[in-house]
């Protein structure tokens, strides 16, 4: 893995960055209205649910929610896209839109050079390069894990390939490609503590981002942590450096990226979740998804899928199989 | 204990006395009636002379205070709130830059944190007991090492190419925004006040004087009118003196308390026109200046282009009538100062185009140009653009500091010798006027 990885820029801090106050001795922290600008969001049950939790996809189950549309005979090659298809308009158009979160290191960050780099990445540029023969004719649309399906519903982007775990919820908004990563949550604590999961931070502060599953995963957990809300997944690293803290817990492939960033942190305990990573894409496009699913096929046949794998994610141990697609025809 | 009760008793009865011996006297007579003017016209010249060295004492002593004293430290504070608003913008700036930090944006953000330091030293030395001025002070000095603290982290994070310095930066900003820059902002805001108030108590007294001065020279003329109708005598040498002192003193007054009331008021305006418009129009650009790196750094551009905007509207609005620049044209008197405000005028609107250039390659997918053109200053971009308003902003201060300067000490000229001057010819009044009588009263004897 390359050493020299993540750009100043590479973060996103969606709101505020939230710091806690006590840091600093009480007598110290400024007035009421002032501290307040500090949100060391303690969650409640009602504050950490996910809004979009109302419906879910019809017939979709844990079973299936992995299933997508199956790939129609062999890829087009590149330059002569099918006429009339998604594929060929976007040809037309001379760039496939892409949108990407650009703070999730090693999936997707700028580098030194400012360039968007990371596994996430590699498959924006193989989809490109299946349709224009050309891997650099992207352009990135930055976007918020918040609106992140906003932009494909309303056609900013022509796909979306963001650290996006499928869920029938999504499903019911976007359709989704075959799985490209496995991820799970796990738990990230400072170098030397005994914690050795969720189990043992029962009272403990707890930190994962505002809105995202992972905090209801703390919030639900049985030995009763204290879920903190950040604005982003990185500043819940900060809260750990700072004390404010006690652990991180979010998908390993995110939390593999802040161990590489402080040597200080372990990633501790087993999997507590299944999160399937997908492209999404808008639902009115399936020949679109199916041509997505014959390049992630071929990346994984041809060992770019592998290679990708060695580049970004050797913190997580070496590299397991690709995943299997599964599809629902 | 008995002597001492006796004393009481016969202070007691001294006014009862002297009243007994006012009763006493014929006032009918004409030698009683000129006693009379002349202990009426003795008292209201003597009183008008004091009321005249009060007030000049007074008027002097509010325009040192704010020569010396509150514009200094008016101009601290604004030094204050500038210097962090400043540091805010360059450390953002410096980080969109790279890990290799440009030299002189470190050298402007360490020059910024020990000018607004020392500011706040200053300010803690010199704001007195006021309460709430005395905790804005404490809040800034406790949270301004937090802020570079928080800085430094960032830029050592920066420095390694790690994510999480980021977060760092923004927890600073963040820091800087919704407490430390209030807190300056309060400060400003109460200094600006108390400014104000001294400016009053320097031009309000002036009134009371010229009607002193009037009425006592109205009792003189009317005095020598009675004695030309009782004595034919058409000069009375002593009240021709004393009405000559009175009409000097009146003169005086009119002449240099106008005119240092007009000084004030072109010294206050120019004052104003610094804190109530300049130095917020430069702190509204610093801050967009900082939400346009932030931006860029945390790749949020959403939210945070409210915020642009927000500061871009305090900054100028209403086509340059309204906002804080628009202020400033009001306040502008003299030809450079107006040619000063409408080129900060255009900078801002040169600016708000380079900025939504940089909105433009950002969103259209192209950040290393838009990062380009939001830090380097080589070329034609938002950097460029916003230094140069900065600059005019500067150079606008400046100006008004300079005219503000020559006003304060002019006003000051105009306040040489008045009260002294005052006193002395009030004496000549006063003792023109006793001689004046003593004459005609000798007549009776």
């Amino acid at each position: 893995m390359s050493t020299r990885f993540v750009c100043a820029c590479a973060v996103s801090v969606m709101v505020l960055a939230g710091m806690a106050g006590e840091q600093w001795p009480d007598h110290l922290t400024p007035k009421p209205a002032l501290a307040g600008s500090w949100p060391t969001t303690v969650m409640g049950p009602a504050a950490a649910r996910s809004p979009a939790q109302a419906s879910a996809e019809p017939g979709c189950n844990p079973q299936n929610v992995r299933a997508s549309l199956r790939p129609q005979g062999p890829l087009p090659t590149p330059g002569q896209m099918p006429a009339g298809s998604a594929m060929a308009r976007i040809a037309q158009r001379g760039d496939l839109v892409v949108g990407v979160l650009e703070d999730t290191y090693p999936f997707a960050f700028r580098d030194q050079n400012l360039r968007l780099e990371g596994f996430d990445i590699d498959v924006a540029r193989d989809i490109a390069g299946a349709i224009f023969g050309d891997r650099e004719r992207v352009v990135f649309r930055p976007t918020l894990e918040v609106n992140r399906f906003e932009v494909v519903r309303s056609g900013q982007a022509d796909l979306v390939v963001a650290s996006a775990t499928i869920t029938c919820q999504r499903r019911e908004q976007v359709d989704f490609s075959t799985v490209y990563f496995e991820a799970g949550q796990r738990v990230l604590v400072n170098h030397g503590s005994t914690v050795t999961g969720l189990g043992d931070l029962g009272g403990r502060r707890v930190c994962a981002a505002r809105g995202s599953t992972s905090l209801e995963k703390v919030l639900a957990a049985p030995s009763k942590p204290v879920p903190v809300g950040a604005a982003t997944e990185t500043d819940c690293l900060m809260m750990l450096q700072l004390g404010q803290v006690d652990a991180v817990s979010t998908d390993d492939t995110i939390l593999a990226g802040m161990a590489a960033q402080d040597p200080q942190t372990v990633i501790v305990g087993p999997r507590l979740t299944e999160e399937p990573y997908g492209v999404a894409i808008g639902k009115d496009a399936p020949d679109l998804l199916r041509f997505v699913n014959a390049v992630l096929e071929r990346r994984a046949e041809d060992g770019r899928w592998r290679a990708s794998y060695e580049h970004w994610l050797t913190p997580l141990g070496p590299p397991p199989a690709p995943p299997t697609p599964q599809y629902q025809d | 204990m008995q002597s001492s009760l006796q004393t009481v008793e016969a202070r007691r009865t001294s006014p009862g006395q002297v009243a007994g011996r006012v009763r006493h006297y014929d006032w009918g007579t004409m030698p009683g009636k000129l006693r009379m003017a002349q202990v009426v016209l003795v008292l209201g010249v003597a009183l008008a002379g004091a009321v005249g060295v009060y007030t000049g004492i007074a008027r002097v002593n509010a325009t040192v205070d704010i020569a010396e004293h509150l514009e200094p430290l008016n101009a601290n504070v604004i030094t204050l709130y500038r210097s962090l608003a400043d540091a805010d913008a360059t450390v953002a700036a410096g980080y969109l830059s790279g890990g290799v930090e440009p030299r002189e944006m470190q050298i402007r953000y360490g020059r910024d944190i020990v000018d607004a330091t020392a500011s706040l030293a200053q300010a803690g030395t010199q704001t007195g007991g006021e309460f709430v001025t005395a905790k804005r002070i404490a809040d800034i000095t406790t949270e301004l090492p937090i802020y570079t603290g928080l800085v430094e982290r960032a830029r050592a994070n920066n420095r390694q190419g790690l994510a999480v310095g980021v977060s760092y930066l923004r927890g600073a900003s963040d820091r800087m925004q919704d407490s430390i820059l209030p807190a300056a902002a309060e400060l400003q805001r109460r200094q600006a006040a108390q400014l104000d108030d001294a400016y009053h108590r320097a031009g309000s007294v002036l009134y009371v004087a010229l009607a002193a001065c009037s009425v006592s020279l109205a009792g003189l003329i009317w005095a020598q009118i009675f004695l030309f109708q009782r004595t034919h005598r058409v000069f009375n040498v002593g009240l021709v003196a004393a009405s000559g002192a009175v009409l000097a003193g009146l003169a005086w007054w009119t002449v240099a308390g106008m005119a240092s009331t007009n000084s004030l008021t072109r010294a206050l305006g120019h004052s104003q026109s610094v804190s109530d418009a300049l130095a917020p129009a430069q702190i509204a650009a610093l801050q967009a200046r900082a939400v346009e790196s932030l931006e860029l750094v945390t790749r949020t551009a959403g939210p945070h282009e409210s915020d642009f905007d927000a500061q871009m509207q305090l900054l100028a609005r209403d086509n340059g009538t309204g906002g804080a620049l628009g202020a400033a044209r009001q306040f502008a008197t003299d030809q450079q100062g107006d040619a000063l405000v409408e080129a900060a005028l255009a900078d801002a609107r040169d600016y708000a185009a380079a900025h939504r250039e940089v909105r433009r390659l950002d969103d259209a997918g192209d950040y290393p140009k838009a990062v380009d053109a939001a830090v380097n200053t080589h070329h034609a971009g938002a950097a460029a653009a916003f230094d140069r308003l900065n600059l005019a902003l500067t150079t606008a201060v400046d100006h008004e500091r300079e005219v503000f300067t020559s006003d304060i000490s002019r006003a000051r000229r105009w306040l040489i010798g008045l009260p002294i001057g005052t006193g002395a010819l009030a004496l000549v009044a006063v003792v023109g006027v006793a001689l004046g009588f003593r004459q005609r009263l000798e007549e009776y004897r």
